[in-house]
């Protein structure tokens, strides 16, 4: 990979506000034409990061460049190849009508998207004078990615895009994002919903506590280790971590309040759990990143056990 | 950036402003509302006041009316300013702004453009009113007059935007800045001409810079020479060059810091 590939570069990224850490020694890579996720739980500081990487803060320590430039010192030069979402739909005047919102962002750029193309791209082409407080979560949030478009970007920056929406608004917006990554676009995207980085994202970064506990491709991620399907054991006193790491395909364990959640490679697993347990029927399914990023914050699996 | 850009940022601006039910009424229905109501009362009463040593005979309404001017302009930079601002802070909007390739000084600036327009419209609203129902006179000269306008529009412009960054909440922007306005507003001589304030607190409303405001655009007004203002002039002045100066102090893009 060429430097000129990446889009982003970020090295030891720190940023603290007194004596609290949001970011701490971050360092990742995006490359040209992927989706590019940061991860993780409310507070996990992607939202401190993504804002780093914006310009909108200044790092205590550590690099930024994004397109080969430090964004605080070409703030304007960037913003014409970078499209931003912010995390809250507020930030629209709620007296603002949908047009007069295309329009003003038109008016920033050289070689905009028409005013036809951007409300299409949002499907709020009957909505023109409706202001901007009177649509939903969902139309909102597509009309502020949409804008983020006009200006046809190099690299999209979104802070969590599909935050409470529904799944069919959720779909539109992964659809949209998909089209615009096929067109050569490349896409940072901040997201706690598992399910859409782990179906979307070329690569990702998963954050707890301002630090990267896991970087890296989902699928590869969850091959290294060796986490294909997961088997639910119900917990009993003669059952420990140890017993249950002993078996041959039994590779993660993890506790959670009254079950044990076991990992393997294989499906031979749920054999060996039956034969061990005694039980006739144990729940298994396919291991999930949710999995990972539980396995790896720890949050969920310790509620009630810690 | 280029016209295109400023044009659309200024008729943004200026439709979210006019927008916003509270800041309209103050801007433009109140200032009328006030020279009605006050101009009905007071407006044709006899005045006199001496120009080059001749006594002339004229109107309330003729010697006052710059005191409804400086309404408009305080009315404008210390309650509808920092509380737009404020609120703009806090809902995120200059954030948003901050995310987009514009430059920041420009949107200062096109901010301050957007004021004067509506400060020029209510002026001219404000004049033909009281020229057609109270039979307002002018006895200066344009050129000055147009001068100190400006000056004190820029005086208290800039005390607007320095109050607009000096808190977070919108709320409590509105909570101070309504206290300077009406404190100001009520001890000025804008609201009840001063020579009818005890002897006190005529003396203490010398220190009110609005008091200063009405003094030098009523002196414009009437035509009196440069001895007769340059005092509240330079006072306006001294006002502005310490808003100039502390605003960019004060002035954040962004509530959380």
């Amino acid at each position: 990979m060429s430097v000129s590939d990446l889009v982003i570069e970020v090295a030891n990224l720190a940023k603290h506000y007194g004596d609290i850490t949001a970011v701490a020694d971050v360092s990742l890579q995006v490359e040209a034409g992927t989706i590019f996720g940061l991860v993780g739980p409310n507070g996990a500081g992607k939202s401190t990061a993504i804002e780093c990487i914006e310009g909108l803060r200044t790092p205590s320590d550590g690099s930024v460049r994004v397109l080969g430039r430090p964004p605080r010192q070409h703030r304007r030069e960037l913003f014409r190849e970078i499209g931003v979402l912010p995390q809250h739909n507020e930030l629209l005047p709620a007296r603002l009508r949908v047009g007069e919102a295309v329009d003003l962002w038109r008016s920033f750029h050289d070689n905009p998207l028409s005013k036809d193309e951007t409300l299409a791209l949002c499907g709020l082409g009957g909505r023109q004078k409706a202001r901007t407080s009177r649509l939903s979560g969902g139309q909102r949030r597509r009309l502020m990615i949409a804008l983020a478009q006009v200006g046809r970007p190099r690299l999209l920056i979104l802070d969590e895009p599909s935050s409470g929406l529904d799944p069919v608004a959720r779909y539109n917006i992964w659809r949209n994002l998909n089209v615009f990554k096929e067109q050569g676009g490349t896409i940072l995207v901040s997201t706690h919903y598992m399910d859409e980085a782990e179906e979307h994202c070329d690569q990702l970064c998963l954050l707890d506590h301002g630090r990267i506990q896991v970087l890296g491709n989902p699928r590869r991620l969850m091959e290294e280790r060796r986490m294909r399907i997961l088997v639910k054991v119900p917990h009993t006193p003669d059952l420990d971590r140890d017993r249950l790491l002993a078996l041959d395909h039994a590779h993660q364990v993890e506790q959670v309040e009254n079950e044990w959640f076991v990992f393997g490679a294989t499906d031979r697993l749920y054999g060996e759990l039956k034969q061990l347990t005694h039980r006739e029927f144990l729940e298994m399914r396919p291991a999930r990143l949710e999995d990972l990023y539980l396995m790896t914050t720890g949050r969920a699996y310790r509620t009630g056990v810690d | 950036m280029n016209f295109k850009m400023m044009r659309t940022l200024f008729r943004t601006d200026l439709l979210i402003f006019v927008r916003e039910p509270a800041a309209a009424f103050f801007t433009f229905a109140f200032p009328v509302l006030l020279l009605s109501i006050l101009g009905e009362i007071f407006g044709r009463y006899p005045h006199q006041f001496t120009l080059d040593g001749t006594v002339i005979d004229t109107t309330y309404m003729s010697i006052f009316f710059p005191g409804f001017v400086a309404f408009i302009i305080a009315n404008l930079s210390l309650q509808s300013a920092p509380i737009f601002l404020a609120s703009q802070r806090t809902t995120g909007w200059f954030r948003m702004l901050q995310l987009l390739p514009l430059s920041l000084s420009w949107v200062i600036a096109v901010r301050v453009l957007m004021y004067f327009s509506i400060f020029v419209f209510s002026y001219a609203v404000m004049f033909v009113l009281a020229r057609q129902i109270f039979d307002l006179r002018f006895f200066g000269q344009l050129l000055p007059f147009g001068l100190a306008l400006l000056l004190c529009f820029a005086s208290f412009g800039s005390i607007g935007f320095l109050l607009g960054g000096l808190f977070n909440s919108a709320s409590t922007t509105q909570a101070v800045a309504s206290i300077i306005f009406f404190l100001m507003y009520f001890t000025s001589g804008s609201a009840i001409p001063r020579d009818q304030f005890p002897d006190w607190l005529f003396r203490a409303t010398e220190l009110n810079p609005m008091t200063h405001v009405v003094d030098l655009l009523i002196a414009v007004w009437t035509g009196q020479a440069f001895d007769q203002l340059w005092v509240s002039a330079l006072v306006v002045a001294l006002v502005g060059v310490a808003g100039f100066v502390l605003t960019p102090l004060t002035f954040r893009w962004d509530a959380e810091g």
